[in-house]
């Protein structure tokens, strides 16, 4: 009962229902049921070979699944589109594509329903949410893996998405780049009532900067709060012989707090 | 200068003229997404899969052009439907079906009795074989097309840019897809006379190319592809009058020096620039 009416109060930005995904006959994603409610920094973590990009790819409607139900704001994926923010891993496209990042961002408001004039501005607008309207009228070749990520997240942004979803955001950027990216991200998800979504094979990630966490392995394995759902037995299951390796920094990071 | 009054006088170069100006607009504004899909072998694969098209017209006794469109189109969707349902890659499918298309019409050629100068034509282009039929169906389908791309551009655009993002922000991806297939068969098909199967592929990568390599925005390289295009069009147009040779190898020919002209002139451009840094940074530390 006070279930029922804390889910009433609390709007689920993602639900999956016993979602099945198979492979050329071979079962990628088995029963996964898990929630994100609106407002979470949710990470989505696996081993590589877990699943977690296939349930990516279906979460964005790239894919289609076997059975199961996946609903975003309690709209079907191809009509909560419009509400979803993507950011892919690294760099998507062909470096030598001749664009210019205020290209790259413009693009995604195609069909946005405004004029040029609002378009520009808008473009604009997001470049400097990132940080990177310096960087407007530069090829996109020519930029580097962080600057490329702060264009896709305005690209993302420019929608104005209530779901912003990253593939692996860490990758192709320096430790002081991360910490930037981090930062970038407490403040945008503050500033527009994001709900955030990562998915990484990282575990740290998920010590840093997860309100809540969901770990697959072909199977939900668990997820919850970090810190009550990342039990030793959930590291053994999601990495298998590595496990002591993790469940040992996983230890010591609960000593730290 | 005399010369080319006298050209210009002569009802054949016009109409050569008026077909190979849409040709070059046509094929510069569309082989920008052939060279940045990476489509190159598409445009070859379906230039050579036109022939049969072709030797059914021929043999058919009517004009060639539209049966040859019809068939290109058919053998585009049907390399788009081959990728889409099976495990091979696409250059694997083009080299498959263009090669039957291929041999298709070769083996029709060969119950042709005696010498085929319609063939020739389509083979190696032929200024003098554009007729007036001919130039009316390249003005109304190029201008058709052109509206329609148009019309989808930034669909295209975001399509080729980056697939997973477009296909997100709610573009038909696959009909995108079916629709520049279809685009760049009837274009090719519409320069055939003029270029030639052989080279008609050329027209949509070379100037393309070139236009890649010194361009920054995506509007600014469509529209140097052009300028390339119709320039070496026009060029070539003339010269192969001029040393009476086949009209689609002197305009690639002009396409590919232009080409060469400006890759070489860019790396030494580049390599002087970076020359001169180094230099004075060497002076400033010195």
């Amino acid at each position: 009962m006070n279930a029922a009416i804390a889910s009433l109060k609390n709007e689920n930005a993602v639900e999956v229902e016993h979602l099945y995904v198979t492979r050329d006959g071979h079962p990628v994603l088995e029963d996964v049921t898990f929630q994100i409610r609106v407002g979470e920094t949710a990470v989505l973590v696996g081993s590589n070979g877990s699943g977690k990009t296939t349930l990516l790819r279906s979460l964005l409607g790239l894919l289609s699944h076997d059975s199961g139900t996946i609903s975003l704001f309690s709209k079907s994926v191809s009509k909560a589109r419009t509400e979803i923010g993507y950011v892919p891993q690294g760099v998507p496209f062909d470096k030598n594509f001749p664009v210019t990042a205020a290209e790259v961002v413009g693009m995604n408001l195609w069909n946005a329903g405004l004029q040029d004039e609002e378009r520009r501005a808008r473009v604009i607008w997001a470049l400097e949410e990132v940080g990177a309207r310096s960087i407007a009228k530069r090829q996109v070749g020519e930029l580097s893996g962080g600057q490329i990520q702060r264009v896709l997240i305005a690209r993302a942004i420019a929608r104005r998405p209530r779901l912003l979803i990253f593939d692996e955001p860490a990758t192709g950027i320096d430790a002081q780049g991360e910490e930037e990216f981090y930062d970038l991200l407490r403040r945008l998800k503050a500033e527009q009532e994001l709900t955030i979504l990562m998915v990484s094979h990282d575990i740290d990630v998920v010590y840093k900067y997860a309100t809540h966490v969901i770990c697959i392995n072909r199977k939900l394995l668990c997820q919850g709060a970090p810190k009550d759902a990342l039990t030793p037995e959930v590291f053994k299951q999601m990495y298998g012989d590595e496990s002591s390796f993790y469940a040992h920094q996983s230890h010591g990071h609960g000593h730290a707090h | 200068m005399d010369m080319l009054i006298e050209f210009l006088a002569q009802p054949f170069f016009q109409r050569a003229l008026i077909a190979g100006l849409v040709v070059g607009v046509l094929t510069a504004s569309f082989g920008v997404f052939v060279v940045l899909r990476k489509m190159s072998f598409f445009g070859e694969g379906v230039a050579h899969a036109s022939l049969a098209g072709i030797a059914i017209g021929v043999l058919a006794m009517v004009n060639p052009l539209p049966v040859a469109l019809v068939f290109a189109v058919i053998v585009s969707l049907l390399i788009l439907l081959f990728e889409r349902h099976s495990r091979l890659a696409s250059d694997t499918v083009i080299g498959v079906l263009f090669s039957i298309s291929m041999a298709i019409g070769l083996v029709l050629i060969g119950f042709f009795q005696g010498y085929q100068p319609d063939l020739l034509t389509f083979l190696f282009g032929n200024v003098l074989s554009v007729t007036a039929v001919d130039v009316t169906i390249t003005i109304i389908v190029g201008a058709a097309l052109l509206v329609a791309a148009l019309f989808l551009y930034p669909q295209l655009v975001f399509s080729t840019f980056d697939r997973d993002a477009a296909h997100l922000s709610g573009v038909g991806t696959f009909l995108i897809d079916a629709f520049l297939h279809v685009l760049l068969a009837v274009v090719i098909v519409l320069s055939v006379k003029l270029v030639g199967i052989v080279l008609v592929s050329a027209l949509l990568v070379i100037p393309a190319a070139t236009s890649v390599l010194v361009s920054k925005t995506f509007l600014s390289t469509v529209f140097w592809a052009v300028v390339f295009s119709v320039g070496s069009v026009l060029l070539g147009l003339l010269g192969s009058i001029w040393l009476n040779v086949a009209s689609g190898a002197m305009i690639v020919l002009v396409a590919g020096v232009w080409f060469l002209l400006i890759f070489f002139g860019r790396r030494i451009w580049l390599s002087v620039g970076a020359r001169k840094r180094r230099i004075a940074r060497q002076a400033s530390t010195s």
